[in-house]
């Protein structure tokens, strides 16, 4: 009876070892995933914010009157048709 | 002993020595939980709100920039550090080599590094130096609208906070609420799941959709600057608005600067001087005293006065502005003349009380509520201090002084119908769980419809008559309204008549006017007058506005 007890004890002993182990590494795994997704997340977020800062830079006024300018079509943005309406009416 | 006893005093000593290093750790060397280096806070910010124009066009966005730092006890090569640093952020090596502290662990060298600086330095590959990520705003449209925005600076904190125009009135908006964690870390810094754990999310500031067009923005700019430079004028500003709803469409002052890099500007270009700098109106202030003389049944357009000379008023004279006399003129000639002589006729008829009560009922002397900080509420000094002088130069707007915005929010109630409206630029603000719009507010009625009609019609007769033949574009002849002034600057006590003040306030189309418009030139050199200066410039602008807007000549 007394070994029987013994036995279950350091068996349940082990058994109890093994979950916590088993746990404590599920945890660090975890964490380590957190960790890597949480990086990927703040990599993706700032790539997006250089693209978007890329893309507002490309698509602004500022950026299509300076090309308008190095082109030359200044001349061209003026809105003739108001000085001709009879025209712009037809 | 049994080997079982073995084991079991074996367990027993492990448990106490375990016990015994907590007890150390919880009770002999307790640290207070912001010193425990295990159990860690760790703020989490919140993004600042976007700014957009009316059409969701970006104004301000977010950007990431860095602050470079060296680890002295790391560095190998000194020199080669502070010389791979100055390389890339030209700051000077003797700034460098005085921010690095050798007997330090840490010191901050320079901020504000963008990504393409960031990626210079690390390639060099030089151990000890580090980055910090910071947040910053971005402009794409730069200078565009920096009066109008504001900026970003910092506190005395070191905090981010927004200063002036639209970031310093919506600070609270658009920095958001910062978020915390609180978390078990593990000896390498990193959090664990088990333990201690708890999460605040942040709320990311509200993104702002403004009233302003870019589109308008950037050719109301365009034109102010030219005609500064054409002009010579010290400095200059033109506000564009909805008349009907005070939906303020473009704001530009110049001299700006560039927000991003306001630190490389002078204080002095940062006050909006469409808000918060004061100037006698001068002739443009007339239709207002008109209109209210129409209102109270004093004046009808159609009548007549006799401008035969200068009129006295007290011990002083006052003269037409070119001291030329038309005799017999009709309310609207004396609007086209811009006549002073016609201005103090209409102003005795409505009696002082009534010209001061109408001053007031326009708004001025008070803040026009628009959401902008900095606004300046332009000092109108109390009844008992005016002399009846003050009342004769007040009818042609001398004497008192507005703002630019004060101005236009008046001259709108004169042609929308007589409704004196709240200025306002933000439309809608914008979070992730709602949001808010923000429509026009109705402050007072100060004219009747028809009052504002009739001198609606006076002022396209002022553009078709007036003495100065403008550029108005083909199709809008009798569709576009508007006023000259011309004040003089007072330096030293004494008006200085080379130093002029040159304003134009028009709008279109006259029949159901979708926008007005004020340009003002401080100290213009090659003319002085409105009509030369200013007007030009507001009928450049007018020409491309209709044709953005779609309005036709038959509209």
């Amino acid at each position: 009876m007394k070994k029987i007890v013994i036995g279950s004890l350091i068996v349940s002993m082990f058994v109890l070892l093994y979950i916590n182990i088993s746990i404590f590494v599920a945890g660090t795994t975890m964490t380590e995933e957190i960790v890597t997704f949480n990086e990927g997340i703040q990599n993706l977020k700032h790539e997006n914010e250089l693209l978007e800062q890329k893309l507002y830079a490309a698509n602004s006024l500022n950026k299509s009157s300076s090309a308008a300018a190095s082109l030359d079509f200044t001349a061209q943005v003026v809105p003739v048709y108001v000085d001709a309406v009879r025209v712009a009416l037809r | 002993m049994p080997k079982i006893r073995i084991v079991f005093l074996a367990i027993t000593f492990a448990f106490l020595a375990v016990e015994a290093k907590l007890a150390y750790i919880q009770v002999l060397n307790a640290q207070t939980p912001t010193e425990n280096r295990y159990l860690q806070y760790r703020k989490l910010q919140p993004e600042r709100g976007r700014i957009f124009d009316r059409r969701g066009r970006p104004l301000v966005t977010n950007q990431t920039k860095y602050q470079v730092f060296v680890e002295p006890p790391l560095v190998k090569n000194m020199n080669e550090v502070i010389d791979a640093i100055d390389d890339v952020t030209g700051i000077g090596e003797a700034t460098i080599e005085a921010r690095i502290n050798p007997k330090l662990q840490w010191a901050a060298v320079a901020a504000g590094l963008d990504e393409s600086q960031k990626k210079q330095l690390e390639k060099k590959k030089i151990a000890g130096i580090g980055f910090d990520p910071q947040p910053a705003r971005f402009y794409p449209e730069a200078s565009l609208s920096s009066h109008l925005v504001g900026f970003v600076g910092k506190d005395q904190d070191g905090d981010n906070l927004g200063y002036g125009g639209i970031e310093g009135f919506y600070e609270q908006d658009l920095t958001g609420l910062p978020g915390l964690v609180k978390a078990d870390n593990d000896v390498s810094g990193r959090m664990m799941l088990s333990g201690n754990r708890e999460r605040i999310s942040s709320h990311n500031g509200r993104d702002l959709y403004l009233t302003i067009d870019n589109v308008v923005q950037h050719i109301v700019k365009e034109k102010l600057q030219a005609g500064m430079v054409r002009f010579e004028a010290t400095s200059g500003c033109a506000i564009v608005a909805n008349p009907q709803t005070m939906e303020i469409l473009s704001m530009v002052c110049l001299p700006d600067f560039d927000p991003e890099f306001y630190f490389k500007s002078s204080d002095d270009v940062f006050a909006n001087q469409a808000i918060s700098t004061v100037y006698e109106p001068g002739s443009t202030f007339k239709p207002l005293i008109v209109a209210a003389g129409i209102e109270d049944g004093k004046i009808k357009p159609d009548t007549k006065m006799n401008e035969d000379g200068p009129v006295k008023v007290g011990e002083y004279s006052i003269r037409t502005w070119n001291n030329d006399y038309a005799g017999d003129i009709t309310m609207t000639q004396v609007l086209e003349k811009s006549s002073n002589v016609g201005m103090v006729y209409i102003g005795q008829k409505l009696g002082n009380d009534r010209v001061y009560d109408y001053i007031h009922r326009y708004g001025f002397g008070e803040l026009t509520g628009i959401d902008l900080q900095g606004e300046a509420p332009a000092y109108l000094k109390p009844k008992d201090n005016w002399y009846t002088i003050d009342y004769a130069t007040a009818t042609f707007g001398q004497g008192l002084a507005v703002t630019p915005l004060q101005l236009v929010r008046a001259f709108s109630s004169v042609i929308n119908g007589g409704k004196l409206l709240r200025p306002y630029v933000v439309s809608r603000a914008v979070s992730s769980t709602r949001t808010q719009v923000f429509q026009p507010r109705v402050e007072t009625q100060v004219l009747h419809e028809e009052t504002s009609r009739q001198v609606v019609d006076m002022l396209v007769s002022t553009v078709e008559n007036g003495e100065y033949r403008y550029a108005i574009p083909e199709g809008f002849h009798g569709k576009i309204g508007g006023k000259t002034g011309t004040a003089q600057i007072a330096v030293s006590g004494k008006y200085d008549a080379s130093k002029t003040i040159a304003s134009f306030i028009g709008f279109a189309p006259a029949t159901n006017p979708q926008f007005v418009a004020l340009v003002i030139y401080k100290e213009p050199k090659s003319s002085i007058y409105g009509s030369e200066t200013a007007a030009p410039v507001f009928f450049d602008i007018a020409r491309e506005l209709l044709v953005y807007y779609q309005i036709t000549p038959d509209q």
